[in-house]
């Protein structure tokens, strides 16, 4: 990291700081990025790594263990085991009317299933714990970090302390310390700790954010002048987009300062031109018909069903005419291209990831009809696009030209 | 949490602590706090075996070791692999019994003959 740290860090500083948002450029330019065969430019771009070989370690078990943990347990094992013990209670193996934290008590009688979830928990507090201390053990220095990029450029940053916040923002969603608000490199341990140990190496180099952008449709007359990325995170998403549409201007919004604090100072580590906002996506304070894609990914399963019900005429209100709503996030009723498992065992696992891995609102989510949700509020919904090869769960809506 | 070393400002806000560090699954809170430290301990040792592993490379090259090149050490595409497979083994080899089944041993001594283990 020292490397690739020194070396960005000079382009950083050479960048001219901005006193406002970046606009966008004439022409749309569609940049064709291969998540999963980058080259050694964008590895070095995309890749982040713990300063110390410790914490790299450290996190490295994380991301050997939550795979292993997930894979032979819940796998070939867990279900041999699963199903046998449902048959002794005389139970269905498949689809259940039982209650979701039913299932779950249920299930942590069979001792597997107890140790499984037990070391899903300790796996996830360990994840987060090892990266917590990495930034807070120095943290002067990373908040250094932030204060320097805060008022540069590329891009901009928009900072809200005295936003109100709903609070169903400010849960520790996945048991993440402090969650998206609470703490001050949320940023930092989301990024960095979900890079390297939540997606079980599948996202070293942002090939999981990199297929995101990748995958997005354009709208039919290919013109993509502005993109909003709705509940950006850390940002590595909004980043994806402006590196595939390099003239557009590209916006990430939060509700949590710390993520889109970081997500600013990594997109001026990356030396690209992004706006993030502090603001809520039912609130984004942006004109009628302003952007060309409006994106979400994993957004609307940490949002209450009201507020879902207010975000989504929103993204219709500043979508432009022609405009394109690209969502991916997890299985919700009404959505053919994820099935989802009502099984006792799902159901357990459900309940795990809503009241043990602080999922507030997902069981409200997952019994929302989104493609219903999305056609209320005037989008054409279209099911059928499944042109990217790598994510098969997305749906797309249209505002009607 | 919101709190740190130093008055800068955080850009944080009051958030809603969760619970979760609170729950038992097991038959005990014990043997819960026991597979999380065991936890722990496999995370260490990862952490120190890893260390080992690029120290040798720097002794098998018959370089002089500097601690900060040592924590910088970024491995090799091959060398990932290589120990991502090892950690994958430690992981499997130490962990796995707890895929076992969970019947308890009653009755005779077994009788039944099994073919001879290969070498």
């Amino acid at each position: 990291m020292l490397s690739r740290r020194t070396i960005l860090a000079t382009s950083a500083a050479a960048a001219v700081a901005t006193v406002g948002p970046s606009q966008a450029k004439a022409a749309s330019l569609d940049i064709k990025i291969d998540p999963y065969n980058q080259t050694a430019a964008q590895k070095a771009l995309h890749a982040a790594r713990f300063e110390k070989l410790d914490q790299e370690s450290l996190m490295s078990f994380a991301e050997g263990f939550k795979s292993w943990n997930g894979k032979d347990l819940a796998g070939r094992g867990q279900r041999r085991i699963t199903n046998a013990f449902l048959r002794s209670k005389g139970l269905p193996i498949g689809r259940t009317e039982m209650g979701y934290e039913e299932c779950f008590n249920l299930m942590l009688e069979e001792p597997s299933f107890a140790a499984k979830i037990r070391f899903n928990r300790s796996a996830q507090a360990l994840m987060w714990d090892r990266a917590l201390r990495a930034f807070h053990g120095e943290a002067d220095k990373y908040l250094g970090l932030m204060e320097q990029t805060d008022n540069s450029g590329p891009g901009s940053l928009e900072l809200n302390p005295d936003m109100h916040l709903p609070d169903y923002t400010v849960h520790e969603i996945h048991a993440q310390p402090g969650g998206y608000v609470g703490n001050p490199f949320a940023g930092w341990i989301y990024h960095w700790a979900l890079t390297q140990a939540f997606y079980q190496a599948r996202n070293q180099y942002d090939e999981v954010f990199t297929a995101i952008a990748q995958d997005c449709v354009k709208p039919v007359d290919g013109q993509v002048r502005r993109i909003l990325d709705l509940g950006c995170g850390s940002g590595l998403s909004t980043m994806a987009y402006k590196e595939r549409f390099p003239n557009a201007e590209v916006w990430g919004i939060d509700a949590g300062g710390p993520m889109v604090r970081y997500g600013h100072y990594e997109a001026v580590q990356r030396n690209l031109d992004v706006n993030f906002a502090q603001r809520l996506a039912e609130d984004t304070k942006f004109p009628d018909g302003h952007f060309d894609i409006v994106a979400d990914y994993l957004l609307f399963h940490e949002v209450t069903v009201p507020a879902a019900e207010q975000i989504m005429p929103e993204i219709h209100r500043i979508l432009r005419p022609g405009g394109v709503f690209y969502h991916d996030d997890s299985p919700t009723i009404g959505n053919p291209n994820v099935p989802m498992s009502l099984t006792i065992y799902a159901k357990a696992r459900a309940w795990e990831d809503h009241r043990h891995n602080i999922e507030p609102w997902i069981l409200g989510y997952r019994h929302t009809d989104f493609p219903e949700l999305m056609r209320q509020a005037g989008f054409e919904v279209d099911l059928t696009i499944r042109q990217n090869v790598h994510r098969k769960r997305a749906i797309f809506g249209t505002k009607s030209a | 949490m919101a709190d740190t070393k130093s008055d800068r400002p955080t850009y944080t806000a009051e958030y809603i602590k969760g619970d979760f560090e609170k729950a038992v699954y097991l038959d005990s809170v014990h043997s819960d706090n026991l597979m999380t430290a065991f936890l722990g301990l496999g995370a260490e040792h990862w952490a120190l075996r890893r260390r080992v592993m690029v120290l040798e490379k720097f002794m098998a090259e018959g370089k002089v070791i500097d601690p900060a090149v040592v924590e910088a050490y970024e491995p090799t595409p091959e060398e990932k692999v290589a120990w991502e497979a090892e950690r994958d083994d430690f992981i499997e080899r130490t962990f796995s019994v707890l895929t076992r089944a969970t019947t308890s041993v009653t009755g005779a001594i077994p009788t039944e003959k099994v073919p001879a283990r290969e070498p």
